[in-house]
């Protein structure tokens, strides 16, 4: 048969189109000629539209097309962190994480009560530096080694070891001596000094019981690449600000009493993934690719509340609020009058009105409403009263000015606040208080920084004003963190204040184990630090949490920083 | 031609050298200790505070610590990260795909758009096709990243649901950051394109062309767009390193992981050994990028030759 088509130039027809022809050149090879501009713009318009359906017709079809299948638990967290090693973090986040990868010594079950975790029982010195702990005998490691008392003692020596250089471990642990094994399933835990606050911290995930032969065989990477506990959930994958991978642990048996179950957990595995921007983070909860997010921004806090397929969890934050340090060691801030006066001169509610959107309550004291000894006598003491604020300004010397900012002397009313750039509300607050000062006659300068350059200001007592806010289940920590001398001059207390009485009622809630006299000294404390007026307390934010109704079985500790989804399901 | 191509890279090692001290310098003459920093709101003894500035090595002379920096190139070795030790080439080598992948879908967006834009706007010139098309592109100028993307989160995953409102982790991911992205990245060009074929098209050459009766599509790409390219493409050319190492807001408001937004929470750090190896390697993507780029002209107009 003669080939119609064999010569340089022909003309081909390919696929019956007569749109997309082709020609043969010299050397014999088929080549492709172009389309008809009209065509090709049709062909276009047909791809992109059939690009478009494809993506929306499984969404208006199948309700929920991104969400996944059941059993696994995608949560949209907040932002990245420094190191997965719990023992060497600062960050809360690895915190939330890690409580499922290991178990702690005990569980903390409200302020001040316990429970057994890998400790069946305990025992605690009159004194409160040591501590005897008997361990379960049927655990074991993700890397199958059992747990033993060595273990414990191998956690806690690698917390105090410098090379660590552990943060809020560090901080729980306090005045840590040694560990002695007493004998396979017992250990003593010994302190320098009385540490009545030790349980709190062993029911944290920081002080969390990890594996001593994965320690040593992963050494710098341990914590970085891989990390190793008895939880219910193993680590699966870890990528740097993008997502961490748990997988459940299958020969886990061990989970705690209170938790009433007995066997693996539910979910087969949780995915955590980092969006920092709080909007996109909403809205992944929305589309179904996140079904639980934590940080939930105030401005959803309502739309979130009322939503019928979302749940919102709410839960009181324990530790200490919102609230401004006034530096004593800078005038005019070291003049009591002049703090006094800012006591008296903020507007608590209307700033959390404003600025909170009323989701955070006003603030009394240095510890949240449901930590163990809160004062609720404090609420009472320093009203909003800016007459009351002038007067005593007035009392002090300090004479109104020709452009209404007061003066002493030569001296001019001015105060120095020092605050970050993140988060915002940060600096809403800031104006707020700047407003509020300015009409009692104070004028507030403020210093927005970067990290780097406000950590520098204020370690070297540069600033008047600073803000705080922590979390944390321990008064004595809390207190102690704000107002013992040892902590000032650089440290965390920038209140620079000094007081040898403070320091007395501080280290003696943390030597007394007996509930009674603790809380009595710590309310002592509470209202000594209002008395002194060494800081202003501001705002008490809750945690805010929200998942999708498809979830349930989620556990948050009582001071609300850990959800722990060990009896977690997920049904669609 | 090629000894061109490696006298240009031989010169590539004095201003790699140059930029890694400048940084170098910079870090250390801003105010912020690393170790305070490290530390943050934690509460910390002055002893402490010492052991882990001697852990991090800031006790040591800046030369020494310069030179440290140096001597660990060769091997790869950029060093740690001085806060949580993981070894700065991993940081980047983890970060740099996600990188590259937006910044390429991005470019191509930009390109697509921006060229189309600024050709439209220049041919129309004065028509109501070149107000629309500059209107876009003031758009794309003076619209904050930051609102756009969350707009197109908002209509085309929440609201229409096609795409999923975090962007890393597969293709259909990318379409969002890519296209927020893109679309400032195009305004610039278009407004560069228009201006350059606007001047071309008023040169005699065209005029000479068009009166030997050539059609005016073979004018427009013959004589015309090659010669308003030149400008075009050194700008495209700065504008793929500033999508691949400047695209913190679109990383975050997304949730990718990326160069631009490691280096930037390393300088917040201190992180002296991140910054430097992050700096290194934006200053190699810029001078490979300028490379490319002069080369291209050479494609563009013969009379550039590289001897």
């Amino acid at each position: 048969m003669k080939d119609p088509c064999w010569h340089d130039g022909c003309k081909v027809n390919l696929d019956r189109d007569e749109n997309y022809t082709g020609h043969i050149d010299r050397r014999g090879i088929l080549l492709m000629d172009r389309m008809k501009r009209r065509e090709f713009l049709k062909r276009v318009g047909i791809g992109v539209g059939a690009l478009a359906t494809s993506q929306a017709l499984p969404r208006l079809f199948l309700p929920g097309a991104y969400a996944q299948s059941t059993g696994i638990l995608t949560y949209g967290m907040a932002g990245g962190f420094d190191t997965l090693d719990v023992t060497a973090t600062t960050f809360t986040r690895v915190g939330r994480i890690a409580l499922h990868i290991i178990d702690p010594l005990v569980w903390s079950t409200g302020s001040g009560v316990y429970a057994p975790g890998l400790a069946t029982s305990w025992t605690v010195s009159p004194d409160a530096t040591i501590y005897t702990f008997k361990l379960r005998e049927d655990v074991r490691f993700h890397d199958g080694t059992p747990l033993t008392a060595e273990a414990v003692k191998v956690t806690f020596d690698r917390i105090v070891d410098p090379a660590t250089r552990a943060q809020t471990a560090f901080s729980f642990i306090g005045p840590y001596d040694r560990s002695d094994v007493l004998d396979r399933y017992t250990v003593r835990v010994r302190f320098k000094s009385p540490h009545a606050s030790f349980l709190n911290g062993a029911s944290s995930p920081y002080l969390g019981i990890i594996s001593p032969t994965a320690v040593q065989k992963f050494g710098q990477d341990f914590g970085r690449l891989v990390f190793v506990g008895t939880g219910p959930f193993m680590l699966q994958s870890y990528r740097t600000d993008a997502e961490v991978r748990l997988i459940r642990n299958p020969n886990y048996t061990w989970g705690a009493p209170i938790f009433n179950h007995p066997g693996r957990s539910y979910l087969q595995s949780i995915v955590y993934r980092i969006v920092p921007e709080e909007a996109t983070r909403v809205a992944t909860l929305e589309t179904g690719e996140t079904l639980f997010i934590e940080d939930v921004p105030v401005t959803d806090y309502q739309r979130l509340r009322s939503s019928r397929d979302k749940v919102l969890l709410e839960i009181r934050q324990a530790g200490s609020g919102w609230s401004l340090m006034m530096n004593q060691g800078r005038p005019p801030t070291d003049e009591l009058a002049v703090r006094r006066a800012v006591m008296h001169a903020i507007d608590k509610e209307g700033l959390v009105r404003t600025v909170w959107n009323s989701v955070y309550k006003a603030a009394c004291s240095p510890l949240t409403p449901n930590m163990f000894g809160f004062d609720s006598e404090t609420c009472r003491k320093v009203p909003y009263n800016p007459d009351q604020a002038r007067r005593i300004l007035d009392e002090a010397g300090w004479r109104v000015g020709p452009d209404g900012v007061r003066v002493k002397g030569s001296e001019r009313l001015r105060l120095e606040f020092y605050l970050q750039t993140t988060p915002q509300k940060n600096i809403e607050m800031a104006q707020f208080i700047q407003a509020n000062a300015k009409q009692v006659g104070i004028d507030v300068n403020l210093n927005v920084l970067a990290r780097a350059g406000y950590l520098d200001a204020v370690r070297q007592s540069r600033h008047n004003f600073q803000f705080w806010w922590d979390t944390g289940t321990d008064p004595g920590q809390m207190l102690r963190i704000l107002f013992h001398s040892r902590n000032a001059g650089g440290g965390t207390n920038r209140n620079n204040y000094r007081n040898q009485d403070m320091d007395r009622l501080i280290e003696q809630i943390d030597g007394i184990s007996d509930p009674t006299r603790r809380k009595e000294i710590i309310v002592r404390a509470q209202q000594k630090a209002i008395d002194d007026a060494v800081m202003v307390y501001l705002a008490d934010p809750p945690s805010l949490y929200a998942h999708d109704r498809s979830v349930s079985g989620v556990w948050v500790d009582w001071g609300g920083n850990y959800p722990y989804f060990f009896n977690t399901r997920v049904q669609r | 031609m090629l000894q061109f191509v490696l006298k240009r890279l031989l010169l590539a090692i004095p201003t790699m050298v140059a930029a890694s001290i400048l940084v170098f310098l910079m870090l250390h003459l801003v105010p912020g200790d690393p170790a305070i920093i490290f530390f943050g709101d934690q509460p910390v003894t002055p002893e402490r505070l010492e052991e882990v500035r001697r852990q991090m090595g800031l006790h040591r002379p800046l030369v020494v610590q310069y030179l440290d920096f140096v001597r660990g190139i060769p091997r790869g070795d950029l060093g740690r990260s001085i806060h949580n030790r993981t070894p700065v080439f991993e940081e980047l080598r983890t970060r740099v795909g996600s990188s590259a992948e937006l910044a390429l879908a991005a470019f191509v967006v930009a390109i697509a758009l921006g060229l189309s834009l600024g050709l439209l706007s220049a041919l129309w010139r004065g028509k109501w096709v070149d107000a629309g098309a500059m209107l876009v592109a003031l758009g794309g100028v003076s619209m904050p990243i930051f609102w756009l993307a969350s707009m197109l989160i908002f209509v085309f995953s929440l609201k229409l649901g096609w795409f999923p409102a975090i962007g890393f982790g597969g293709w259909n991911r990318l379409v969002l950051p890519a296209m927020a992205l893109g679309f400032i990245s195009s305004a610039t060009l278009a407004r560069l394109v228009r201006s350059s074929v606007l001047e071309v098209l008023l040169q005699p050459f065209v005029t000479t062309a068009r009166s030997k009766g050539l059609r005016e599509a073979v004018v427009i790409r013959r004589h015309v767009l090659k010669n308003a390219f030149i400008a075009v493409i050194t700008v495209m050319g700065l504008q793929f390193g500033t999508l691949l190492s400047g695209a913190v807001i679109t990383e975050t408001v997304f949730a990718r992981p990326g160069v631009g937004k490691l280096l930037v929470d390393a300088i917040s750090n201190k992180d002296f050994p991140i910054v430097q190896g992050a700096v290194l390697f934006i200053a190699l993507i810029y001078i490979v990028i300028n490379l490319l780029v002069d080369l291209s002209y050479a494609y563009l107009d013969p009379r550039i030759r590289f001897e």
